[in-house]
């Protein structure tokens, strides 16, 4: 099978490592420092973006930085991207076009992760997706995050342990599992469902705004227009700290 | 591919040979064939009287018709006949190998001319476009006439094939609408520019020749029949004084109260205010066998507007169904138009179940917890 894969790297400072295995296309990413500009186009089939060699289980690629910008397209099957990114007022552009892709993020796992503006389009059936954004002690404030699923039986866990948050989601396609959380103030969340057989979970849970600021009213919103034969959806809106 | 290869370098030569053939200049797109009485081409803003004479058509060519006829015949045979102080402007016309790529484009802007398309099929006919001052007409493998007056309105007749059947269909359209003509001698008349075709109306007892300007002096009574009940419609529909039947009034009667359905409650009608954060679980009755149908939804426990119990505001948006509620948070709710579902809520004011269509086909559980 013929593969390709094309990098464009631009405003780079601090350090950043690249390198590519021989057997399936690999992109060790280990970098630090701001104003990173990143694209990269991977078309085929097992490729990986992570920080190992990927011969056992892949291990987290370390990005840390402020004003970086990510512009990733993978097409295939059964690629693999692996976190933790840690950036603040940065823009993430992430598109998939396969089946049987693997994501796992974690944004800001040790720091801050402020004034984010994510746009995910997926294209493909049974991709599995674990994002998990801010942590207790690390800032994560204002992100904006757009989805739009085009597929079946995918598997989204979206975790975002932020403020501020507004997420459009636009889902597509049958047997979709999705379960999210907003965990803090001021969370809005729009979700267009359109399938059959999808298990929904959405869970907001209140905190603290901007700055410790007082939230505004209301403080959390969810908005969900669904078109379905059959659905399962559980809301959960709490001021306890306990999803579903 | 290889058959597609051989069909197209195929249609390259016959479109080779028929220019070669014919002895046209390369920017040649016809010939006239016919010139009888006073006829000139305008090109490049120089008046090329004919004079009898006969002479090859080109791109953004006018053709002018005084006292006297002419016939062009276009590259793929299409025709076009003038009939006496006629004018037309010969806008685009491209031959490609491909006919899907072709293009053909008139307008005829005075008098009377006939459109034949071509038998050559080098073009497809969704790609002929003949205009007319008031008028588009798209063409599906056809013969017809349009007749112009002086103010731009014109008469559009669909002529018979040799075996007297329609010689395909016409789509007569403007800013005002679209009629399509089917039948031999079928015809519309178009006024203005936003003024819709007349209905189309078939013409009795004439042919091909004795369509001419004359038309423009004395339309066929059926055309002229047909304007006046148009206009006569469109007077009665203006509501103007004089169509008022005083002896019908009757809004005296109506009861303006009574007739306030809570149907037409929709997102504007959601007051905020309204909501009650100290209701009394205790208070709260039954509502499980409250029952409304509303759009393609057959609702229990809620009914449409605002529900003081549960307060949620229910009403239809473009025929979806929409459950608000906005007590410690937003909740918004949209299902599609005959969605069937289930929506079990616990808050701390209300619990309860509402359900659509009486189905778990979507089945939504809401835990608000403060």
């Amino acid at each position: 099978m013929n593969k390709l894969l094309s990098i464009t790297i631009v405003g780079l400072l601090s350090s950043f490592v690249f390198a590519q295995a021989t057997d399936d296309n690999e992109i060790r990413i280990d970098q630090t420092g701001d104003t990173l500009t990143l694209y990269i186009d991977q078309v085929g089939y097992g490729n990986k973006i992570g920080l190992d060699d990927f011969s056992s289980s892949g291990s987290d690629m370390t990005v840390v930085g402020s004003s970086l910008t990510f512009d990733i397209d993978m097409i295939g099957n059964q690629n693999l991207i692996f976190g933790p990114l840690i950036l603040d007022s940065s823009s993430l552009t992430f598109s998939t076009t396969g089946d049987s892709n693997e994501v796992d993020w974690n944004i800001g796992d040790t720091g801050s992760s402020d004034s984010s503006n994510y746009a995910f389009a997926i294209t493909g059936d049974s991709n599995t997706f674990d994002i998990d954004q801010g942590k207790v002690g690390a800032s994560a404030e204002r992100l904006d995050a757009d989805l739009i699923l085009l597929g079946g039986s995918n598997v989204f866990d979206l975790d975002f342990e932020s403020d501020d948050i507004t997420w459009n989601f636009d889902i597509t396609g049958d047997s979709n599992n999705f379960n999210t959380l907003q965990n803090d103030g001021s969370q809005s969340l729009t979700v267009e469902w359109n399938g059959d057989s999808g298990d929904v979970d959405i869970n907001q849970i209140s905190g603290t705004c901007v700055g410790g600021a007082p939230c505004a009213t209301p403080n959390a919103v969810i908005n969900l227009d669904i078109t379905s034969d059959n659905a399962t959806i559980q809301i959960n809106q709490k001021d306890a700290a306990n999803d579903s | 591919m290889l058959l597609y290869k051989l069909i197209r370098k195929t249609q390259l030569t016959i479109v080779s040979l028929i220019l070669f053939a014919s002895g046209v200049e390369a920017n040649s797109i016809g010939d006239i064939v016919e010139s009888t009485g006073i006829g000139q081409i305008v090109r490049n803003n120089e008046q090329i009287q004919l004079k009898g004479s006969l002479i090859p058509v080109e791109l953004n060519d006018e053709a002018k018709t005084g006292n006297g006829r002419m016939l062009i015949e276009f590259l793929d045979k299409a025709q076009l006949s003038l009939k006496e102080h006629s004018e037309v402007l010969i806008d685009e016309i491209y031959y490609d190998p491909d006919p899907s790529l072709s293009k053909m484009s008139m307008k005829f802007t005075m008098g009377t001319a006939r459109f034949a398309s071509g038998r050559l099929g080098l073009i497809n006919k969704a790609n002929i476009d003949i205009k007319t001052p008031t008028a588009s007409i798209a063409v599906r493998g056809t013969d017809f006439t349009t007749t112009v007056d002086e103010l731009g309105r014109s008469l559009i007749i669909l002529l018979p094939d040799d075996n007297g059947d329609p010689s395909g269909e016409i789509i007569v359209s403007n800013e005002g609408g679209t009629v399509t003509l089917k039948e031999a001698y079928a015809a519309t008349m178009v006024t203005s520019l936003d003024q819709s075709p007349t209905q189309t109306v078939t013409i009795n007892g004439i042919t091909p020749a004795l369509i001419d300007n004359m038309f423009i002096v004395a339309p066929p009574p059926e055309v002229e029949d047909q304007i006046k009940e148009e206009m006569a419609d469109e007077q009665d529909k203006d509501g103007g004084l004089l169509d008022v039947d005083f002896l019908e009034f009757d809004e005296l009667e109506k009861d303006e109260l009574e007739e306030s359905e809570p149907s037409d409650f929709n997102e504007l009608d959601i007051d905020e205010l309204s909501v009650d954060y100290l209701v009394d679980v205790l208070d709260i009755i039954d509502s499980s066998d409250l029952f409304d149908t509303l759009g393609e939804f057959d609702l229990k426990g809620v009914s449409r507007g605002f529900n003081e119990e549960s307060q949620f505001n229910v009403f239809l948006q473009d025929g979806n169904l929409v459950l608000y509620r906005n007590i410690n948070g937003v909740i918004r709710i949209k299902i599609s138009a005959g969605g069937n579902f289930t929506l079990d809520t616990i808050t701390p004011t209300w619990e309860g179940i509402i359900t659509g269509n009486e189905s778990e086909d979507i089945l939504i559980y809401i835990n608000q917890v403060n």
